[in-house]
């Protein structure tokens, strides 16, 4: 994310004062560098000759001119001269160019400030006394002018009025219009102290378009504690920052140190925030700056106070976010940035006093939220309703909820346990480092989302904790293991003690499960983790039974499920993306984790195994190995597995229109029967989405025949033995009459060859695998699921 | 697998004296020795046909399919209808495919460069029925077209010993469909221009052809 916005600058002015004179130079120039100034009249000559010769290419008209401002020359002998831009004789507001003269008269040009296309003629409707008028009239009561102020006529761009940002960030581009206008400066005394403003006022209406602080100070952020009202939080104490305008911002000084990368980007290559005391550490929540219909702008702003209009450190109305966009900063915007804000503070102080590990990273690195994502520009609430966490800029996204113009919709997501979620995804990717994502089939994705929830509920748990408890240790919780009710009005987005309360989410490990989206499948581990901290019942309706663990177990708390699960992310777990983890390696090393900490036969350890077990991730203690019903690795070290473009790790393909029998293993049982179904859990977004098709026919014997079209087609296996155990797959069915003589065969081999690799595509339509057209092509990938195929189905025996 | 059974007339008589009742004679038969291998005679004939591959075995055949002696090919594919009591052998340089590769044809991409794993059209199964299908072909047209008149690649049969054949059973072999792809192909590059594709299309065709087969017997 790299848009930005420069919130309103500040002073700019130098402050000389005692102890910030600058020193004297104390050596003597040395002696190519002690000529120079006298060549600047030479150097700066040449500088405008150069530029005058660029003026057509310019795009400039007889009207501009350039005025030399500054010329300085530099150790290696080369003058740099600064040029202003004016019209008709009037200074361009803003309009530059810059040239680098060599010691040997040749001259560069950087011209990118230069304003084109500039048209106007007259004379400002208003005339400049009027402006020096406008100019006084905001002065502040109890603020004196000194002397006569002055107007100059300048002509100036309305892209850069002060809403908009004094330098635009991104490209430069051109300004699209331009007014006459008046720049008047003020200097001032007040009770406040000194004033030194420029302020720019339109020529035509004496509206101020700009008010320029002159003013640059040097002082540190003052650290404040504000009062906020949250949606969420409800009336909260909040750590803000006073800024050296006398304006507060949600920004946190006493929480982390090194700055925030996207936010030292802006500071660096946009100039955002410079000459103030602002500084890309700490939290800080930030917001997308939307215009009056909800259209993302492409800027965003920190929650901070405009002091003209409130110079309180008061934050929130404590609703639910109205809509008025383009005033996100106001009360009831300002009430997400309160809930962030907090959550943000215990999440972090959750992790430092609990585990001794400082911020996301562990170095302190500062972290911001985006609050009040998305809006109603976002159709499809691809950020409105959602959360996220972007490791690269260590932020946290926050949509803003869609409801209530959507019914259905969520509210805001700054809610603790969304947040701690996110936070946790990063406290995890400086860690163990697990894949992240959707679409893999990987258990460990799946693994990546139960612990973000798990350790949200142990956040929310730490904020709950009452006052005088141990800081350093997590309570047991007393609310429901639920995420995202806040957002949800009520309905959490996920339940943790019975996860397939959502209708689509996993209670129980089966072979496929990470064919579902991770959020749906994580609810495993976050429950085993569930049951490890706060038990199992031995009741059948109970949420927290396991008919694995029918006569259900004592939790061992949240603490030590903490302690045990953090030991494994951040010691035992050496993810690094790769993808290999499983539901088994969780338990092996929760397990080896629970010993270390709690001792071989604890009630940790012997807790561990319960747990797990009871979410059919191996078997709790005393019982035999269940049955087991699993799905070969296909494609594991081979072309599909390394280049496939469908995702062919876990799916071996099949010739449309046969019947097969798929491959499967059922272990721990001498009766390895299975019954075949078509589909599978994963079904839950219905046949067709999310790439997997329910099709075929499932005959008697139990064999399959193939659809006659291209599909993903889910397949499930339960064991006749134990109806409790089964494996879900997936077959990618393809087309093999490559020759388009009505029989699937080897030969039809030939026809891919045929056509393999041509510029122009297939010669005929029917040759590739994918049977897409001509246009497809064939290539080895068509050549690698051919010869899939043919090992899937018709093995030699 | 099973060996020879020989029945023991001796037996026979044994028991019937320990019963000590009255004698009858019993004519032995004739011992059933079941078949261990096969017994292949190539076709006559010099067009397409399989003849036996000189590293066979007595418990596996290797058969080679070779082509006539001055046409050109860039592959071939075929089925063979596999007789009751005679099962397709795997070949582990090929992957556990029912075919191996005889070394005539060139089988990966011709440049740049070949990378790791890739693919080459090798490869078959055995369908219901006991029909074994198989296929070798150059994917890339810019290698050229290689003479017929050699083994291009090579099946493998073995008795299956659940089937309890006799020795001396003749088994029917026959090859249903047999396909090549011929020498001129049209154009052999890969980026055509539009009358180069014509061209390509209108001569890029499976050319059928009939593969003889000699006759197979259990032994």
């Amino acid at each position: 994310m790299t848009r930005s916005f420069p919130r309103k600058v500040s002073a700019l002015a130098l402050i000389l004062g005692a102890g910030l004179l600058p020193a004297k130079a104390a050596a003597t120039p040395a002696p190519a560098a002690q000529a120079q100034p006298a060549q600047h009249p030479l150097r700066i000559a040449q500088a405008l000759t150069a530029l005058e010769s660029r003026r057509a290419a310019l795009g400039l008209a007889g009207a501009d001119a350039f005025t030399a401002e500054h010329a300085y020359t530099n150790a290696r002998g080369e003058t740099i001269v600064r040029f202003g831009q004016t019209y008709q004789g009037h200074r361009v507001w803003g309009g530059t160019a810059m040239a680098q003269v060599s010691s040997q008269g040749l001259v560069s040009l950087n011209t990118p400030g230069v304003m084109t296309s500039i048209s106007l003629s007259g004379a400002p409707a208003l005339s400049p006394a009027q402006a020096v008028q406008s100019a006084l009239a905001q002065l502040a009561a109890g603020e004196r002018v000194n002397g006569a102020p002055v107007a100059e006529q300048v002509v100036f761009a309305p892209r850069y009025r002060q809403e908009t940002g004094a330098l635009r960030h991104g490209p430069l581009g051109q300004p699209a219009s331009y007014i006459w206008a008046y720049q008047v400066h003020l200097s001032a005394r007040g009770d406040a102290g000194p004033v030194s403003r420029d302020y720019v006022i339109d020529g035509a209406t004496g509206t101020v378009l700009r008010a320029d602080d002159r003013l640059a100070q040097a002082t540190a952020p003052v650290i404040s504690y504000g009062t906020g009202l949250g949606q969420y939080s409800g009336q909260v104490t909040i750590p803000t920052t006073r800024m050296d305008d006398g304006s507060y911002a949600l920004w946190d000084t006493t929480r982390g140190g090194p700055a925030n990368p996207a936010l030292l980007q802006d500071q660096q290559y946009n100039g955002f925030g410079a000459g103030t005391n602002w500084t890309p550490s700490g939290l800080q929540v930030w917001y997308e700056v939307k215009d009056a219909s909800g259209a993302d702008t492409y800027f965003m702003s920190l929650f901070q106070k405009t002091i003209a209009t409130d110079t309180t450190d008061a934050w929130g109305d404590g609703k639910v976010w109205g809509g008025d966009w383009v005033n996100e900063g106001l009360a009831n915007g300002q009430t997400a940035g309160v809930d962030a804000m907090n959550g943000m503070a215990w999440t972090w102080d959750f992790y430092g006093n609990v585990f001794n590990w400082y911020g996301l990273d562990n170095k302190g690195s500062s972290v911001y939220a985006m609050a009040l994502n998305g809006g109603p520009k976002d159709t499809q609430d691809y950020s409105t309703d959602v959360a996220s966490y972007d490791y690269y800029n260590n932020m946290i996204n926050l949509g803003a909820g869609s409801y209530p113009a959507n019914p259905q919709g969520y509210q805001s997501m700054a809610d603790l346990d969304i947040i701690a979620h996110e936070m946790a995804h990063g406290v995890e990717e400086h860690s163990a480092l697990m894949a992240v994502g959707a679409g893999y089939n990987l258990e460990e994705c799946d693994l990546t989302e139960g612990n973000a929830d798990f350790f949200a509920i142990m956040a929310r748990a730490y904020a709950s904790m009452k006052p005088g408890a141990d800081p350093t240790a997590i309570p047991d919780t007393t609310f429901p293991w639920t995420i995202g009710a806040g957002p949800g009005r009520g309905t959490p987005i996920r339940w943790i003690t019975r996860p397939s309360k959502d209708g689509s989410s996993q209670d129980y490990w089966h072979d496929g499960i990470s064919h579902m989206d991770p959020h749906y499948a994580g609810g495993v581990l976050s429950r085993a983790l569930m049951f490890l901290a706060q038990g199992a019942s031995a009741k059948t309706t109970d949420d927290t039974y396991s008919p694995f663990l029918p006569g259900g177990m004592q939790g061992v708390g949240n603490d030590h499920t903490a302690r045990i699960w953090w030991k494994v992310i951040t010691e035992n777990f050496v993810g690094h993306a790769i993808g290999s983890l499983t539901f088994l390696d969780a338990r092996s090393a929760s397990l080896g984790a629970a010993i270390d900490l709690y001792g071989e036969g604890s009630p940790e350890a012997l807790g561990v195994q319960n747990a797990f077990g009871a979410v059919n991730v191996g078997t709790p203690v005393g019982q035999a190995p269940r049955t087991r019903v699993t799905f070969p690795m296909v494609h594991d070290n081979d072309w599909l597995g390394w280049y496939g473009t469908v995702n062919g790790l876990y799916r071996p393909a099949f010739p449309f229109g046969e019947t097969v029998t798929p491959k499967v293993t059922v272990s721990n049982n001498a009766n390895t029967a299975v019954t075949w179904s078509l589909g599978g859990p994963s079904a839950y977004l219905g046949a067709g989405a999310g790439q997997m098709d329910v099709g075929g026919v499932i005959n008697p014997d139990g064999s399959w025949t193939i659809p006659g079209y291209f599909g993903i087609f889910a397949m499930t296996a339960t064991s006749v033995a134990d109806p409790s155990q089964f494996a879900e797959g997936r077959i990618i069915a393809m087309h093999m009459d490559c020759d388009a003589d009505g029989e699937n065969d080897a030969i039809d081999m030939g026809a891919l060859a045929l056509s393999w690799n041509l510029s122009t595509g297939a010669l005929s339509p029917d040759a590739s695998v994918y049977q897409e057209g001509q246009a497809v092509g064939v290539s080895d990938e068509d050549v690698a699921y051919f010869l899939d195929m043919l090992h899937n189905a018709w093995p030699v025996q | 697998m099973r060996t020879s059974l020989a029945f023991l007339p001796g037996l026979v008589l044994g028991l019937t004296l320990a019963c000590g009742g009255s004698v009858s004679q019993v004519t032995p038969k004739t011992p059933v020795v079941l078949a261990t291998g096969l017994v292949y005679t190539a076709p006559a004939g010099t067009g397409w046909r399989l003849v036996e591959d000189a590293a066979s075995t007595p418990t596996r055949l290797l058969l080679d399919l070779i082509g006539p002696a001055g046409t050109a090919s860039r592959g071939v594919g075929f089925n063979v209808q596999g007789p009751a009591g005679v099962k397709f052998g795997a070949f582990q340089a090929s992957g556990g495919m029912p075919i191996a590769d005889a070394g005539v044809y060139e089988m990966l991409s011709a440049y740049p460069t070949t990378y790791p794993y890739e693919p080459s059209m090798l490869g078959g199964g055995v369908k219901p029925g006991n029909l074994l299908t198989v296929g070798i072909f150059q994917k890339d047209r810019r290698l050229s077209a290689k003479d017929s008149g050699a083994p291009l690649c090579q099946i493998a049969l073995e008795v299956d010993p659940a089937a309890n054949l006799a020795t001396g059973t003749a088994l029917p072999l026959s090859v249903p469909k047999a396909r090549f792809i011929p020498g001129d192909i049209g154009p052999t590059t890969l980026t055509l221009t539009a009358a180069e594709y014509l061209e390509a299309q209108t001569k890029g065709h499976l050319v059928p052809m009939t593969v003889a087969v000699g006759t197979l017997a259990a032994q």
